[in-house]
């Protein structure tokens, strides 16, 4: 009895360690983007137009990376109300909003690179900028933890996802009001199975881009 | 005549020594390349194609491509009257690059350019470069690239996104991103080595 509550004990202190290392790893990772987001903003001005101010990014802060997942075209055309999740590929990244109060100035996306190590992919979008900033607070509350990104492939549209509410801009969709993801599922089904009527036999053929 | 030739001769090897000679900047590169958004959400090859002809000296217009690779007139037409962008719903549909009808030479490449050569394209020879990736079976993106720099050791590219419809981005990427992007996505296509034919 004494030995396994020492073998608990100890496996629990692996896990923890395990959970620090990581979490300091993409902590790392976003100071990282940060630091180099504002290097490139301050050297590059004449080159580059961003369109971000260096000093707002500086006095940002990096909050939790809102995972980034993409849906399984296949498996959209044969859903049957099984829940969005579940047609989901595992989380690809993390889009870590760099935040001024409740603005979000610009987003960084970091990766894993294996065991745990976080590593840096990109360090401006403005799409996830200006659709963060869209969403409704009750979407972002405790710093965008409940959040998830959603990319539907040849839909070619973003769904962000919290507390059993979707938000899209999709068909003309406001992403100020959330909706029930199930609707959102059946409208995203008719389309992904028009789409396939009118593009599945190409792209079988050849690659295409949207 | 025989004296012109020579000189001639002479000078053409005198700018490709001078090509080869070039050495990019270690830290940063760039086109002065304008960003053109997409005008469908299906047109991200239209709108690169146009950013790279534009390189080039070459003006096409994105509902122009669309007529050619559709085969339809009617591709200019507004979506939404009195709007000039987004164009109508009838030619929205995924495409490709249209490098050859806009008058282009080109090379491309299914992997991707090595560092040192995507510097050489962007610093020495002034090329904007397409770049398309996705995952098998699904459409995927293209955006035009235009730019490059490096900090603290990380090597970094920078993109003219046409996406989204018409807003467009110019965001930038890690080079590693670029060689190999994150989740199931790959390196699909880079164009490269672009002129006027």
């Amino acid at each position: 009895m004494k030995n396994s509550i020492k073998y608990i004990t100890a496996l629990a202190l692996c896990c923890s360690l395990f959970m620090n290392a990581q979490e300091n790893d993409m902590q790392k990772a976003i100071e990282k983007g940060k630091a180099d987001l504002i290097e490139v903003l301050m050297k590059t001005g004449k080159d580059f137009d961003f369109g971000i101010d260096p000093a707002a990014v500086k006095q940002s802060r990096g909050v939790a990376g809102i995972p980034y997942r993409e849906m399984d075209f296949k498996k959209l055309l044969e859903y049957s109300g099984q829940g969005m999740d579940a047609i989901l590929s595992p989380t690809q990244k993390l889009v870590v909003p760099l935040v001024n109060g409740t603005n979000v100035v610009t987003t960084l996306s970091i990766a894993e690179e294996g065991k745990g190590r976080y590593k840096v992919t990109e360090v401006i979008n403005q799409q996830y900028q200006n659709e963060l900033n869209m969403l409704p607070a009750e979407a972002k509350q405790n710093d965008f933890k409940n959040l998830t990104i959603i990319y539907v492939p040849n839909l070619n549209t973003v769904v962000y996802t919290a507390d059993g509410k979707s938000y899209t801009s999709y068909n003309g969709n406001s992403l100020r009001e959330g909706q029930d993801p199930e609707m959102l599922m059946q409208e995203f089904k008719i389309d992904a199975v028009d789409f396939q009527q009118k593009y599945g036999d190409l792209i079988k053929k050849g690659k295409l881009v949207n | 005549m025989k004296t012109k030739i020579v000189v001639i001769g002479i000078m053409a090897l005198f700018l490709i020594v001078l090509q080869g000679c070039c050495k990019p900047s270690e830290v940063i590169g760039s086109v002065n390349n304008t960003l053109h958004p997409q005008e469908t959400n299906n047109w991200c090859w239209a709108g690169v194609t146009q950013m790279i002809a534009q390189n080039e000296g070459i003006t096409v217009t994105q509902c122009d491509l669309a007529n050619h690779r559709f085969g339809k007139t009617n591709c200019c037409d507004f979506q939404n009257s009195g709007q000039s962008c987004p164009k109508t719903n009838d030619c929205n549909s995924p495409g490709w690059l249209e490098l050859d009808y806009s008058g282009l030479k080109f090379s491309e490449s299914e992997t991707a350019l090595t560092w040192d050569k995507l510097k050489k394209n962007i610093y020495c020879s002034k090329n904007v470069l397409g770049f398309a990736y996705g995952t098998d079976g699904v459409v995927g993106h293209v955006v035009a690239i235009k730019g490059y720099v490096t900090v603290a050791g990380t090597n970094y590219v920078v993109l003219n996104d046409p996406w989204g419809p018409c807003m467009g981005q110019e965001r930038m990427i890690t080079y590693d991103e670029y060689v190999n992007p994150t989740g199931t996505s790959t390196h699909w296509n880079t164009w490269f080595d672009i002129s006027k034919k």
